[in-house]
């Protein structure tokens, strides 16, 4: 059986090979045949991992341990959901689902965009199984997953308990999905490179592969966020951490792509700009995978170091190098369309948005790779911490914030004094209030001012704007100012979907303001007493043990009231599993729009006394509730229009006639 | 003219994130040691006030004293070679992955009237990836890369 999943991923090798040769060959003679071969042969290598996957799934759930890789991730009491998990559990598993998952996308690309995008396809199919040979490479000669042990243990090592939570089985795959799904994009522009079709189709085949990755891996990096919150017990959710960064880092690449490309489909500027980009986000990809594998930085949870640190670093240099000599070839052809016009215009705003997000990608990479910098420098490996981080990328952040609601204020080309006035009016007569408001009220932490009231500014902008389209639009249909506001919104579903993903980045801002309010107090109660922490209080009740095969659990049982007001009673424990000698500390949150209680229980006397930590995080669920807007809110923006699926179809139905009538490849490509 | 606007606006933004990028890295700088390089430049180096990051090391086995509520330790680290005690005093709970043989990245002071490393913080390795993390595992690499 595991035989098969092996020699099943060297054929994958094989057909990836194939695809390469066989649409490089046939979109330089531009042979048909040999074409729709490349793309045959890059299902095949899809549906080949696909087997290797399935084989090495069976393995882990039939706790075949003569499997190294399964004995090392998995054991015999695991829940179910954990075995599925355990597939990128460790190194050599998750480089096949790396690899898994780009086969998969490259084989989407292929049924969906082959009629589509026919000069493009063949350079687009090369270029993603390029990047899944290198994967498939590593799987067989590095990190192999189905190496078999001397001998077969009697049980495996199986998962560590920290990471037994149902979003550590989601979190992950999320990352990949973006991560990898990044290199569609990438390979758009590449083709339209090699193919010297510069118009505008690349851009729109690639702003809707760009769109998908880049939101599993938003969703991704917030539920990794939600993980950290409720199981490591310090009370935040983000610690800029090495790992943590280098998905942020691709993720902050791809945002500033998905503004630079509108510069470009309205006025024909920045075309160099945007190959750079998704040539960047691509790269940054790559290196984040190598970061987190090839213990070049010190991370708590990067991977065990292993011997596929060269292959990436070689890998990588390949793709930057040969990426920027056809990006240089092809200059030429990238000239500007036209010039800027005036500062004062939509494509300035846009581009500041582009400095400030490469800006703080810059800055989160500096302090990711400082240590490996100044040892090289000076001979002293440098670290720098979270307060390095916040202190260059709060004020960045607040920039960028600004311009979210600021730029579409803004007319394309250039904006008179008046028309400036006009629009800002609103949003400033909106936030200049507010500030005073937040004021009284108390807040004096000045980024948390200029923030919030921020936030204010954004959230009347939008709705400025929302009202001008509902308000236009009911003038010139008659229809109802809510029908027409919906009809609005799911026309044009581009424009208005990325306002309401701005909504979100708003939501998610105030959540991440809420950090400069968080106070954390540490007590010893004993039992009956009770303790007053930020506006409530909480009367230690007793402890709770409970044991069972897997675990044993203390648990300090509390009743939280604010005010008199009983609110809920709070569980804290420690649980200890007995199999991995191993205790997890269990917070308990007590959780409100307003803001969270969080508890934890840090130890027990043996009087009976017991002593808490309890941290009050202000707005934490506004960061949650902003992830959930940013997926539906993507989702929004990308899902096709009635008049895109009508056209796609009548599209794929001329493609269809003209094959019939003509010839195969007759038909014009793309319209 | 609005070249110069727009170098000087560039200037000035690009002054700007200079100055952030400086007084950040003065912020939260460490210098990262490991431990033996650390136990060897002791007689002849000063790191007084001097804020260390501290890897290389794993927790001896037995060695941890909690204090009665199970939150600030005592405990030693050792290379193989060397050992050094340290004295947890930061804030958070220490993350469930410290125990003993645990590999750990320490963040402090090292105090020389003492002869301990006075850690504000514990990274303990690893909660992602279990293989290649056992003490075991950790003590060959250690031994193969000798001499650190």
């Amino acid at each position: 059986m595991i035989d098969i999943g092996y020699f099943s991923l060297c054929l994958a090798l094989v057909a990836a090979g194939c695809a390469i040769g066989f649409s490089a060959a046939g979109a330089h003679r531009q042979h048909l045949p040999l074409i729709r071969s490349g793309e045959h042969a890059a299902l095949a290598y899809a549906g080949l991992l696909t087997i290797s996957v399935m084989v090495l799934w069976h393995a882990l759930f039939t706790h075949n341990f003569e499997v190294q890789f399964v004995a090392e991730n998995s054991n015999r009491d695991m829940p179910t959901i954990y075995v599925i998990s355990a597939l990128w559990g460790g190194q050599n598993g998750s480089l096949l689902f790396w690899g898994w998952i780009l086969s998969l996308f490259t084989a989407a690309t292929v049924l969906f965009n082959r009629h589509r995008y026919r000069a493009l396809m063949p350079y687009v199919v090369m270029t993603l199984a390029i990047t899944g040979f290198f994967f498939v490479l590593l799987n067989l000669f590095a990190a192999d997953p189905f190496k078999k042990m001397p001998f077969v243990p009697a049980d495996g090592r199986g998962l560590n308990p920290l990471l037994q939570h149902p979003l550590m089985a989601i979190h992950p795959p999320l990352l990949y999905l973006g991560m990898v799904g990044m290199s569609v994009p990438f390979a758009f522009g590449i083709a339209a490179l090699i193919s010297r079709q510069l118009d505008s189709a690349w851009l729109l085949a690639a702003r809707r592969w760009m769109l998908i990755p880049w939101t599993f891996l938003g969703a991704g990096l917030l539920l990794g966020g939600k993980w950290a919150y409720v199981e490591l017990g310090w009370g935040g959710y983000w610690g800029w951490d090495p790992v943590e960064n280098s998905s942020l880092i691709p993720w902050l690449a791809g945002t500033a792509f998905l503004h630079s490309i509108m510069i470009q489909e309205r006025r024909g500027m920045l075309k160099v700009w945007n190959m750079v980009l998704v040539i960047l986000t691509y790269c940054l990809c790559i290196f984040g995978t190598f970061l987190t594998r090839s213990g070049i930085v010190s991370s708590v949870h990067a991977f065990a170091q292993s011997n596929v640190g060269p292959f990436f670093v070689v890998f990588l240099g390949l793709a930057i190098l040969g990426s920027a000599l056809l990006l240089l070839s092809r200059l030429p052809e990238l000239r500007a369309e036209s010039r800027l016009e005036s500062f004062i215009s939509r494509e300035t705003a846009f581009l500041l948005n582009n400095w400030i997000l490469l800006g703080m990608l810059f800055a989160v990479m500096w302090g990711t790779l400082f240590p490996v910098f100044s040892e090289a420098l000076t001979d002293e490996k440098i670290t720098v911490g979270p307060p390095f981080f916040n202190q260059v990328n709060v004020p960045i952040g607040l920039v960028l914030l600004l311009l979210t609601g600021a730029g579409p204020l803004f007319a394309w080309r250039r904006t008179s004094t008046e028309s400036l006035r006009r629009n800002f009016a609103v949003p400033v007569g909106a936030a200049l209030p507010a500030a005073v408001l937040l004021l009284i009220a108390g807040v004096r932490d000045i980024y948390a001012l200029i923030s919030l009231s921020l936030c204010v500014f954004v959230v009347a902008s939008i709705a400025l704007e929302f009202h001008r389209g509902a308000g236009a639009r009911r003038h010139s249909t008659g229809e109802p100012y809510g029908q027409a506001l919906f009809r609005l919104l799911s026309k044009s579903r581009r424009r208005y979907g990325g306002y309401l993903v701005h909504l979100a980045m708003v939501m998610l801002f105030i959540g991440f303001t809420g950090q400069a309010f968080t106070t954390d107090k540490e007590f010893v109660l004993h039992q009956g007493e009770t303790a007053h922490v930020a506006g409530y209080t909480l009367q230690y009740g007793d402890l709770v043990q409970t044991q069972d095969a897997n675990m044993s659990v203390v648990a300090a049982s509390l009743e939280l009231s604010r005010q008199g007001e009983f609110l809920g009673t709070l569980l804290p424990s420690r649980n200890f599993y007995q199999t991995h000698e191993q205790a997890t500390t269990e917070v308990s949150i007590y959780s409100s729009l307003r803001e969270d209680f969080y508890l934890i229980l840090v130890g027990i006397s043996d009087d009976g006394s017991a002593k808490f930590q309890a941290y009050v995080n202000p707005l934490v669920n506004w960061v949650w509730g902003g992830g959930l807007l940013f997926v539906l809110a993507s989702l929004w923006a990308m899902w096709p229009t009635a008049r895109e699926r009508r056209l796609a179809a009548l599209e794929r139905a001329s493609v269809r006639q003209a094959d019939f009538l003509f010839g195969p490849g007759t038909a014009p490509t793309h319209a | 003219m609005k070249k110069y606007q727009f170098i000087f606006g560039s200037l000035v933004i690009a002054a700007g994130l200079v100055y952030l990028f400086a007084s950040g890295v003065q912020q939260s700088a460490a210098m990262h040691l490991t431990l033996p390089a650390l136990m060897e430049q002791l007689g002849h180096r000063d790191f007084q006030g001097k804020r260390l990051q501290l890897g290389g090391g794993t927790v001896v086995a037995g060695s941890i004293k909690w204090d009665e509520y199970h939150h600030r330790p005592d405990f030693t680290i050792t290379d193989g070679e060397h050992q050094l005690q340290v004295r947890y005093t930061g804030n958070t709970v220490l993350p469930d992955t410290f125990k003993d043989k645990a590999i750990v990245v320490l963040e402090g002071h090292y105090k020389a009237d003492q002869q301990l490393f006075d850690a504000q913080v514990v990274f303990a390795k690893c909660p992602s990836k279990y293989e290649g993390q056992s003490y075991d595992d950790h003590m060959k690499t250690l031994n193969e890369k000798q001499p650190l």
